[in-house]
């Protein structure tokens, strides 16, 4: 491994102050460099740009070469970037170790090596990727500080992927297309925020109003929640980050709450995590992934249904705190760029998503047994139009089944699928035509909230599963194999108090019969 | 990490495979018979004896794949390594003595099935710190493990008896001074039940991040965007290698903690519930 020069111009050069100093504005033509690193720039005119490197003539230096990859060129004939850079910026959720491993493994695959050069920011990270026979094959450009700088990177032309742990808002979206930049949007990986303590704290499960209280600042004592006496100390992701914003959007907003300023706020999901697991008074949050060393809380709701931070109910979107993570890419992405997020969203793909520690959309099944801890709360929950016939109908209809991690889930009052779900029909119909003669019988059964009457949920519920069936029967899963069933509000899946209960709610599971 | 050796001299025992290699070679010391016993050794080391009397005080090359450590016989023409099968045993190292002959040898070891291997190899006469900070120690921590807090295999066993999470230790723990390649090893050995936590690998630039106004390795000084090969051998058999550099700094400014202990330059190991 030869040992390279950063710079191929005369090693006596004096760094620091002495560069800043004497430094005068770039006239027209003129362009500046200025190293990455800090503490070097340079003022000419830039004599040659190839070969990945810059010639300069400058008043101070003479004509010198340095390294393109190292600094950053500003003015009128700097080169525009090679078509191979792809800029990806955004979530620390998604890039602190996903996105890494995605860009590896991508790269394994398509026989490229890779340099991967770290600074001194360690949410920033380029890798360079190179053809067996050693030529540059392109430059990814990997900044991880949160979800909210990805609307930012995509709008200014920096970032061509921008990587999300919440949707992205509509203001954001109008102000990407304003700036001339089309984007589309892709569900990446399913994760869920998972609350997690000390693995020394005895409390095992808080309500998601304890937990909204305590960050809040209005519980103060682990003592109010069952613990062992002592001030709760908070750990909490940064406002740029889009756990943060989930966090907030579910936990805190419905109770009309804002974090408390004595929060400690990290940059990073890792940090975060390990800060909280060292700190026996200690409570956080962050992305499955980053449970690390901590110990992870069950969530119990207002209706009593205790959701454990687990893979199939992050799949299957009935964890409380479960969401999607999501690839924004613009028209702009060159084809470098296009080659890795197809890969990333591919089947392929998916043993990294999980080897990483998130929460992959490859279908998983759980027996009716496994299942049944939903039953108690929907017995004991309060429903006036609670039907003890259709629930005796339910349960003789599944417990000889076996639930599919797939769930399709509607707008309110709609029979229109959302964008996961649409991803999703082939994803089932190719699982259903890969296991054909396996499964005697596909059982789609619909669902509601509590709004509205039994029957009139019945109704809705049926509408939903039979066009559904219809998507499925079109991706040519065989017509007779399918049953569609309707159990209106029976065995909700959330709270039916609060409007992100409804939404899990409004929806067709999916159950298999051998 | 300066004053650390790699070398174990005097160690005594009975090789359990023992490879006489004779080669005639003509040297200045006259005709030489050099011997290499491999004594396989748990937490996937091999103990290498290698002896040639007759080329005392000379220069000993271990190529393994792409790396080449560089190491000297003492005054008997011998010398004795634990060597780091970070790469498998299958793979050949070869042994070259200066002024002497090139010597295949067959690595053995014991249980690979049991351990993840990071080894960091640079080149250069600058130091790297590999740290390992298992289930989210601090710098202070027993658990914070790396060459400057003396460990071995026996401890990393007894951390884990007494805790029942697996732990490692640092083997190999180059400063610089070494000729060849310059490498750290760390080694977790393994707990089968365990299922959950996380070990954060680091790497420290530690000649400058100790020493930012040292020109060799900030600006634009010969090690100022220094290259690293990382190489994980897994449990499972598999290999994986990556390459990283460390971009280049400004002189004289100080790292913080966070900069300096850079996670983002290893692979990370963690446990999946």
């Amino acid at each position: 491994m030869p040992l390279r020069p950063v710079l191929k111009f005369a090693a006596c050069l004096a760094l620091g102050a002495a560069f800043a100093a004497g430094t005068k504005p770039a006239g027209a033509g003129e362009v500046t460099l200025v190293l990455r690193a800090g503490g070097l720039t340079m003022m000419g005119e830039l004599l040659q740009s190839n070969q990945g490197s810059y010639v300069i003539k400058s008043d101070k230096f003479g004509v010198v070469s340095v390294e393109a990859a190292k600094f950053e060129c500003s003015g009128p004939t700097c080169p525009k970037p090679p078509a191979s850079t792809v800029g990806i910026h955004g979530s620390n959720t998604i890039g602190a170790q996903l996105m890494p491993n995605m860009i590896e493994r991508f790269a394994d695959r398509e026989g490229y090596s890779v340099e991967k050069i770290v600074d001194t920011d360690p949410e920033a990270v380029q890798y360079k990727l190179y053809t067996n026979g050693g030529k540059a094959a392109g430059l990814i450009d990997l900044q991880s500080h949160g979800s909210n700088t990805a609307p930012a990177g995509l709008q200014k032309g920096k970032a061509q992927v921008g990587m999300m742990s919440r949707p992205i808002k509509p203001e954001e979206v109008k102000a990407i297309a304003d700036s001339g930049t089309k984007l589309a949007t892709h569900v990446f990986a399913l994760d869920g925020v998972a609350v997690f303590v000390s693995p020394q704290n005895p409390v095992k499960a808080l309500s998601l109003d304890e937990i909204a209280k305590m960050f809040a600042g209005a519980i103060k004592d682990w003592s109010e929640v069952g613990g062992t006496p002592g001030k709760i100390k908070l750990y909490a992701r940064d406002a740029k980050s889009g756990t943060f914003d989930t966090f907030d959007h579910l936990v805190l907003k419905p109770k009309n709450l804002k974090i408390s300023a004595e929060a400690q706020r990290f940059e990073s999901s890792p940090d975060l995590s390990d800060e909280t697991a060292r700190d026996p008074n200690g409570i956080g949050f962050a992305g499955f992934a980053y449970i690390r060393n901590a110990k992870a809380l069950a969530i119990s709701s207002e209706c009593g249904i205790v959701s454990p931070p687990q893979v199939f109910s992050v799949k299957t979107e009935e964890y409380p705190l479960s969401r999607r993570l999501y690839l924004q890419t613009s028209a702009a992405l060159p084809e470098l760029g296009t080659k890795l997020i197809s890969f990333a969203l591919s089947d392929s793909a998916q043993e990294t998503v999980s080897g990483s520690g998130f929460v992959n959309q490859r279908i998983e099944m759980q027996s009716f047994d496994q299942q049944s801890n939903r039953l108690a709360p929907a017995l004991t929950v309060p429903d006036k139009e609670f039907n003890f016939a259709a629930m005796r109908e339910l349960v003789n209809g599944l417990k000889n089944a076996q639930r599919l991690s797939v769930t399709f889930r509607f707008a309110k009052n709609s029979s229109t699928l959302d964008e996961k779900a649409r991803a999703d029909i082939p994803r089932l119909a190719n699982f259903l035509k890969s296991n054909a003669g396996k499964y005697t019988e596909v059982l789609l059964a619909g669902f509601t909230d509590s709004t509205g009457t039994f029957e009139a949920n019945r109704t809705t519920a049926l509408a939903r599963a039979t066009a559904f069936k219809g998507a499925l029967v079109a991706e040519g899963v065989p017509e007779a194999q399918i049953v569609v069933k309707s159990y209106g509000s029976l065995l909700p899946a959330g709270c039916n108090a609060t409007e992100a209960g409804k939404d899990k709610n409004r929806r067709v599971e999916v159950w298999v019969k051998e | 990490m300066l004053g650390r050796s790699v070398v174990c001299v005097g160690l005594s025992g009975v090789c359990l495979a023992l490879f006489l290699v004779g080669s005639s070679t003509q040297s200045k010391a006259g005709a030489c018979e050099p011997s290499i016993a491999v004594e396989p050794m748990s937490a996937g080391l091999a103990h290498l004896s290698i002896s040639a009397s007759c080329i005392p005080l000379r220069r000993v090359r271990f190529r393994y794949d792409t790396v080449e450590l560089v190491r000297k016989l003492d005054e008997q023409g011998r010398i004795e390594i634990n060597f780091d099968c970070f790469l498998g045993d299958k793979v050949p190292l070869t042994v070259t003595f200066q002024d002497g002959p090139s010597v295949p040898v067959q690595l053995r070891t014991l249980d690979l099935d049991r351990i993840t291997m990071v080894a960091v190899v640079w080149k250069g006469t600058v130091n790297l710190d590999l740290h390992a900070f298992e289930y989210a120690a601090k710098l202070s921590d027993e658990n914070h493990v790396w060459a400057g807090a003396p460990s071995s295999r026996w401890q990393a066993e007894e951390r884990k008896r007494h805790d029942g999470r697996g732990h490692g230790f640092v083997s190999y723990a180059s400063d610089g001074s070494s000729e060849g390649d310059q490498i750290e090893v760390y080694t977790f050995v393994h707990e089968p039940n365990q299922n959950s936590g996380a070990v954060t690998l680091a790497l420290d630039y530690e000649s400058r991040s100790s020493h930012p106004g040292d020109q060799d390795t900030c600006g634009t000084g010969l090690y100022a965007d220094l290259e690293y090969k990382a190489f994980v051998w897994h449990q499972d058999g598999k290999v994986s290698r990556s390459r990283g550099a460390f971009a280049p700094s400004e002189c004289n400014r100080p790292v913080g903690e966070i900069a300096r202990y850079n996670s983002k330059a290893l692979p990370q190991l963690f446990f999946t519930r």
